[in-house]
């Protein structure tokens, strides 16, 4: 549990490009993880103070599942979580149409699209 | 009466001939058949004659209108063509130039593609290596094994895509989550296992507007508008997961 958050915030951190994050862990329930978890992140992330995003379901890996793999869940244990990549990009680049993303409109994806030279690395900055 | 009528169709039928372009058609349009045009007015007369008149002269107004919507719409169609030809001469691209040089000629990157690119380089940095599995899925690799039970909602027809059922009864599907990956992950590897799972996840979503049957690539996130069936395809999914020794 310990290492699931610490991925989480760092991943937060380094996504959204701040130095602090404040994240919230709520008690949910998905079948292949126990216990599990939705989280909400600080809005101060993207600028807009005060509210609170849900942005992903984590937990850690259900012992059934660790068994239908063949594997001793009293041996291994895992954490896991998903996230859509639709709503990371929507919150982060202030996109607020998630229709748009399939629509394959030419001047949308001029304007909100990337320069193929503009690739991301943890040293040079993810986005410019 | 009847002698009026000729001399006003004829009148018409000449003004529409002699008119030069859509936007002329059009005048002639409302100055004739519009509410207060020429042919409407006689219809407005209708009401002032005697019993006997009235059929007969309704009927010749009619034929009159009829005759007159008749050559609008034939000289709007020469017209409409000429316009588009006009336009197709003067917008004729020169396939032979050479290609523009610069950032016109430059494509670009999706967001959605950014994103995943931004999220990969965060996880490679911790360690994480990204794991790929089918799109088309088996009913035991995007439930059984998750733990999901046969009765569980998410199982149904009208949230999964499933293809026919094969002889021995089995379906196949367009997996619901990136979470069979894992699992193809963890069945095929020894721990420790750290991976991220990124690819398109499909399930099944109605349209919020009401009179669209026809399936869809668009979508709608809002579940609370499900107004009628269509099916949605897409969004990215990512599942990331550490299992390690105890």
């Amino acid at each position: 549990m310990g290492h699931l958050k610490w991925v989480l915030q760092e991943f937060c951190k380094a996504f959204f490009e701040v130095d602090e994050v404040k994240m919230r862990f709520r008690a949910s329930h998905f079948p292949f993880t126990e216990p599990s978890m939705e989280v909400d992140i600080g809005a101060e992330a993207i600028g807009k103070p005060g509210q609170w995003l849900e942005i992903l379901g984590c937990g850690m890996v259900h012992p059934n599942v660790i068994r239908n793999c063949g594997l001793d869940p009293e041996k291994y244990q895992g954490f896991a979580f998903g996230v859509g990549l639709d709503r990371l990009t929507m919150l982060k680049y202030g996109i607020p149409d998630l229709r748009a993303f399939f629509a394959g409109d030419l001047k949308w994806l001029r304007h909100y699209g990337f320069s193929m030279l503009d690739v991301p690395t943890m040293g040079g900055g993810l986005s410019s | 009466m009847s002698n009026d009528l000729t001399t006003l169709e004829s009148e018409l039928l000449a003004e529409i001939a002699g008119a030069g372009d859509l936007a002329a058609i059009e005048a002639v349009r409302v100055a004739s058949l519009g509410k207060k045009g020429r042919v409407s007015d006689l219809m407005s007369k209708l009401g002032a004659l005697p019993n006997e008149e009235k059929k007969a002269f309704g009927q010749a107004v009619n034929t009159l209108k009829a005759r007159v919507t008749e050559a609008l719409d034939a000289r709007k169609a020469v017209l409409e063509t000429a316009a588009l030809d006009a336009r197709l001469k003067t917008e004729r691209a020169d396939v032979t130039l050479p290609v523009r040089q610069g950032p016109q000629a430059e494509g670009r990157i999706h967001p959605v593609s950014q994103v995943l690119d931004e999220v990969i380089e965060i996880f490679a940095d911790m360690g994480f290596a990204v794991a790929e599995g089918p799109d088309i899925e088996t009913d035991e690799m995007n439930f059984d094994k998750l733990n999901i039970p046969a009765e569980h909602p998410a199982r149904q027809d009208h949230d999964t895509f499933y293809f026919s059922p094969k002889a021995d009864g089995s379906r196949l599907l367009l997996r619901t989550h990136t979470s069979p990956v894992q699992i193809r992950t963890m069945v095929s590897t020894k721990p420790p296992i750290r991976i991220i799972a990124p690819g398109r996840v499909y399930r099944m979503r109605q349209r919020p507007d009401a009179h669209a049957d026809v399936p869809s690539d668009r979508r709608s996130r809002d579940r609370r508008d499900h107004a009628h069936g269509a099916l949605e395809v897409g969004a990215a999914g990512i599942l990331q997961s550490l299992l390690r020794g105890r």
